[in-house]
């Protein structure tokens, strides 16, 4: 045997705890004392302070809540009293508490809506009078680079702090959740530290022009969600049913290269850029793009070879905000490509793909994690929170076949909409003698029957034949076997001795 | 002058070990010194990031040692890739030029010779002896750092067992563990016992990692190694290119039948087109090898020590079978499997001997995947890396002899836009599938007006015009002083 091939693949267990559902929004920097805010004898009727208490479930052991956390935050109140913080703010509360300034009046206070993505939740207070007296900002949509804003704070004596700060750059960009692009100012700021840290309001002329989501001390550099983000998270969710920005379900690449541009047969007098992926079943899809197609406009607007179009207030803007930032799920886009070197006009109904109809769910929040737990063997749902449990560098140090399916989640079943099912973690038990390597393996099938999601496990046990649980594994070994008999038995003393209350967890 | 003996896998350095437990009247220092040899070797590195260069030079130390035949046998790794190389011996200040006559990177041993016969002269021959029992004395040879005189340290043995063999680090054989300081120089020396050859060092742990712990080659590695290079050439390890699963959990021998008395384990992947495809099937349980009983965590009892079972399969040849009883549906049965190297793993290993191969194509530079490759360039890249781990699992390799990488954009007014391409898997060219480097020099040989190249996971195509590729070859050449356009390996 000239190979390691004996060697069973050994994943790492799935237990390294991270807490990057945890990180805290601002990385602020102590500068004291060398900041120009300036005291306003503008009172603060419009912010208040909201504390949050935090609690994530375990993704490993999701029977357990890990231990609390708090944040703090200045939210900013909005017409009809409702209180707009950034979702990394309240993400997995279990508990939100309001306290205004001065008074230091408190009230409880839900979470109404919420989009990770673009980092937005507002919050209505449980005390419905607890809000009347106070100011709502309005929000200004016309900010753009070059203008002066303010970053309001709270000082200890809850008098108003503002910090004059100017607006470098207006760009798509990341979010902190990494899953879609959105307008972002970019601020020059000397930023001094408070307490409330997590999320500031960011106002010109006493109307809010977006919320200050990192800050950098070393650079003096902010980033904001800008207003017309805000605007659209607030007429989306204006209807009472929260929706999303949508997408259009296509990639894209550059159309500077002369030779591809030739070969996609892009007429002379036109710009714009390459269709590189339609997602099977996207809009794109649906609304009869092809791989291979000159996209040269949207909606009427000229794309630039890079994709980009001439926006009147930030000039060139890339094509995301066109589409994801100023449309709504439903809505009707006209595209025009060239295809073979013939103009096309195409109508795309815009739609969102949620996080939940993902094979491999880019994030899970607020929501208890389905497991099932059978004879000392954990499954659990693939999910990048999932991976993340492994740390920063997760990619490198997650199980490298789970990593593979989540980076080609969509090459994998893209007709079907369903889940993977892998063995989170091996209990140590009679019955689980020498399967502790196999945490991380993908079960794929039990007594014959293919596991797509969580409760076919149940479905798969009910299905045993013959006297044993037969489990095949997208691994090596690809069979293995548990003995009903021992796996009842065990079970109470299992429950008892890892504290797990319920055997499991299914929506 | 050592350092790049240490170059091997992180933690490992390389060893030898040489000693006579007491002086029993058989173990004469004076005399096994004699046969001791300082290998001083010269080798050349191929350079990935420029494959049309001859590579780096680096010169390393080692040990050898003088048997039957006035040969020397050595580490692979001391005389791998080697250019020039020269031996001493001691007490003798005249270097003499050597060459490789024979060399196995799976295993890691080579055999020197010297075409000045001058050089044997009085030096007797030392023999083999069998594998040493655990906790007997034994004593190493060699030149490690620290000094150029040869040096002895002593220990004993630790454990016998089976371990990978770093120079490859794809191969595992059975070591020995011994608890003499092995250094670096040591490598290629040998481990005496009672005046015999009982070992040779060859890797080790470095202190930080852990304490005394040295590894040597036994005996029957080294006797396999000689009988295979009989023929006159290396015909490497045969391979049952199989896996399997212990047979410990009382549901698993439940289901397959067995009884408990902790023999068996099951096959749970036989590698298409190797030895045992055709012969052993997922789901087999294996009950013994060649007579040998196989207990449920897969090992047999060979010489008094319980080794992995596939060290059976380590002492065979090319052609040989080995006798397999399987349990297949609850049926006992004797299956003879013959047996064969298997070849797709070596991508995964390190490789030797080898001129860097990529074809240059205007300013596009294409290699095949190795693991070479990946510790050149890093393996940010998901859709490689994939290919890389899963090339043997997922067998990947019946589909695809060879991975073929844009590995690098060389900067010119032809590729400006193309940098983005870079360290991508190339699918096809012009509708044709790139199952290897020949076939993409082949597809690139064609007349067209476009080469059109497709990637994994890309959408855009890379696409080239042929007038302006062509215009564009000379300059690049020229620019960055590409000897060659394309080196293909030697042609058969």
């Amino acid at each position: 045997m000239t190979h390691s091939f004996h060697l069973l693949s050994k994943y790492l267990l799935l237990k390294f705890p991270t807490h990057l559902a945890f990180t805290l929004c601002l990385s602020l920097l102590l500068l004291v004392g060398c900041s120009p805010s300036e005291k306003s004898t503008v009172t603060n009727e419009s912010i208040i302070r909201v504390n949050a208490t935090c609690q994530v479930y375990d993704p490993i052991r999701p029977w357990l809540k890990r231990p609390p956390i708090s944040r703090q935050a200045i939210g900013t109140i909005l017409s009809n009293n409702r209180i707009l913080v950034t979702a990394e703010m309240v993400t997995n509360a279990t508990y939100i508490e309001l306290e205004k300034p001065v008074s230091a009046a408190k009230s409880s206070a839900q979470v109404e809506f919420i989009d990770y993505e673009s980092n937005l939740a507002l919050l209505k207070a449980d005390d419905a009078d607890f809000l009347n007296k106070s100011k709502p900002l309005e929000i200004d949509l016309g900010t753009k680079s070059g203008d002066d804003v303010e970053v309001w704070q709270l000082e200890d004596n809850d008098s108003l702090a503002r910090t004059v700060g100017k607006v470098n750059t207006v760009e798509v960009g990341p979010y902190p959740e990494g899953f879609g692009r959105f307008l972002v100012y970019r601020l020059n700021l000397s930023l001094q530290y408070r307490d409330n840290a997590a999320t500031l309001p960011v106002v010109r002329n006493n109307k809010l022009v977006g919320l200050l989501f990192r800050y950098d001390g070393r650079n003096q550099n902010g980033a904001v969600i800008a207003a017309p983000v805000i605007a659209h998270f607030l007429k989306d969710a204006a209807d009472g049913a929260y929706e999303g920005f949508p997408r259009i379900g296509l990639g894209f690449s550059s159309l500077r290269d002369p030779q591809l541009r030739s070969y996609a047969k892009k007429p002379e007098d036109v710009t714009g850029i390459y269709v590189n992926k339609v997602v099977k079943g996207g809009p794109g899809d649906l609304g009869g793009l092809q791989e291979g197609d000159v996209l040269a406009r949207v909606g009427g607007q000229d794309l630039d070879p890079d994709g980009n179009y001439i926006d009147p207030l930030y000039g060139k803007t890339s094509l995301e905000h066109l589409v994801s930032g100023k449309n709504y799920v439903g809505d009707t886009l006209t595209l025009s490509v060239y295809r073979d070197g013939k103009l096309l006009e195409k109508k795309v109904k815009l739609s969102r793909k949620n996080a939940d109809d993902f094979l491999s769910p880019p994030y899970t929040y607020d929501k208890a994690p389905n497991y099932v737990v059978y004879g000392g063997l954990v499954f659990l749902e693939l999910s990048r929170t999932l991976l993340k449990t492994f740390g920063n560098d997760w990619v490198s140090t997650a199980p490298q076949k789970l990593v593979y399916i989540d980076a080609f989640q969509d090459e994998l079943y893209p007709d079907e909409k369903r889940r993977i099912i892998i063995i989170g973690q091996v209990l140590p038990t009679d019955g689980t003698l020498s399967y502790g390597n196999l945490s991380g393996s993908v079960i794929t099938k039990i007594n014959g029957v293919e596991i797509k999601e969580l409760s076919d496990i149940n479905k798969g046990i009910i299905a045993r034949a013959g006297g044993m649980d037969e489990l095949q594994l997208d691994d090596d070994p690809s069979v293995i076997y548990l003995d009903p008999l021992v796996v009842s038995m065990e079970t109470d003393k299992l429950q008892k001795d890892f504290g797990i209350p319920a055997l499991e967890r299914l929506k | 002058m050592l350092n790049n003996f240490m170059r091997y896998f992180t933690y490992l350095s390389l060893a030898i070990l040489f000693t006579s437990s007491f002086l029993s009247a058989a173990e004469n220092p004076a005399e096994i010194r004699k046969s001791v040899i300082r290998i001083t070797c010269v080798a050349q590195n191929p350079d990935l990031k420029a494959p049309w260069n001859p590579g780096n030079l680096s010169k390393g130390r080692g040990t050898g040692l003088v048997i039957a035949g006035n040969r020397i046998l050595t580490n692979a790794h001391v005389v791998s890739n080697s250019r020039f190389l020269t031996v001493e011996r001691d007490g003798d200040p005249k270097p003499y030029t050597a060459q490789v006559a024979f060399i196995a990177h799976d295993c890691d041993l080579a055999l020197i010779e010297v075409p000045d016969a001058a050089f044997f002269k009085g030096l007797p021959a030392l023999t083999f002896g069998g594998i040493p029992s655990i906790d007997s004395n034994v004593g190493v040879y060699g030149y490690p750092i620290g000094g150029d005189r040869l040096s002895v340290t002593r220990g004993v043995v630790s454990r016998v067992d089976f371990q990978t063999y770093s120079h490859s680090g794809i191969d595992s054989h059975l070591a020995i563990q011994i608890d003499a300081p092995i250094n670096p120089g040591n490598s290629g020396g040998p481990v005496m016992q009672n005046g015999k050859v009982i070992g040779i060092a060859f890797q080790g742990y470095s202190g930080d990692v852990a304490q005394n712990v040295g590894y040597m080659i036994p005996v029957p590695v080294i006797q396999r190694f000689l009988k295979d290079i009989e023929d006159g050439s290396y015909d490497r390890y045969v391979d049952l290119a199989l896996s399997y699963f212990s047979l410990i959990n009382p549901a698993m021998r439940k289901a397959y039948g067995l009884k408990e008395d902790n023999l068996g384990v099951v096959v749970t992947s036989v590698v298409p087109e190797a030895s045992s495809d055709g012969y052993l099937k997922v789901g087999d349980v294996l009950l013994s090898a060649d007579g040998r009983l196989i207990d449920s965590e897969g090992s047999i009892e060979l010489n008094g020590e319980r080794v992995d079972m596939p060290e059976i399969v380590e002492r065979k040849f090319k052609g040989d079978t080995i006798a397999m009883k399987i349990l297949r549906d609850k049926q006992e049965m004797v299956v003879n499997v013959p047996l064969k190297p298997f070849v797709p793993y070596l991508m995964q290993g390190n490789s030797y001997e080898m001129k860097a191969r990529y074809v240059v194509f205007g300013g596009l530079v294409f290699q095949p995947l190795s693991k070479d490759y990946i510790e050149t360039y890093g393996s940010a890249n998901f859709r490689i890396r994939y290919m890389f781990d899963q090339y043997v699992n997922k067998s990947i390799f019946l589909e695809r002899p060879e991975i073929v990488i844009l590995s690098d954009v060389l900067a010119d007014p032809s590729t400006t836009y193309l940098g983005g391409f870079r360290q991508s898997i190339v699918n096809e060219i012009n509708g044709e599938k790139i199952r290897s480097l020949q076939n993409l020099a082949d597809a690139l040989a064609k007349p067209a007006k476009i080469y059109v190249i497709k990637l994994e996971g890309e959408g855009r195509p890379l696409v080239l015009d042929a007038a302006i590729t062509k215009e564009a070859q000379p300059r690049i050449s020229k620019r960055y002083n590409i000897t060659a356009d394309s080196y293909l390996g030697e042609k058969n």
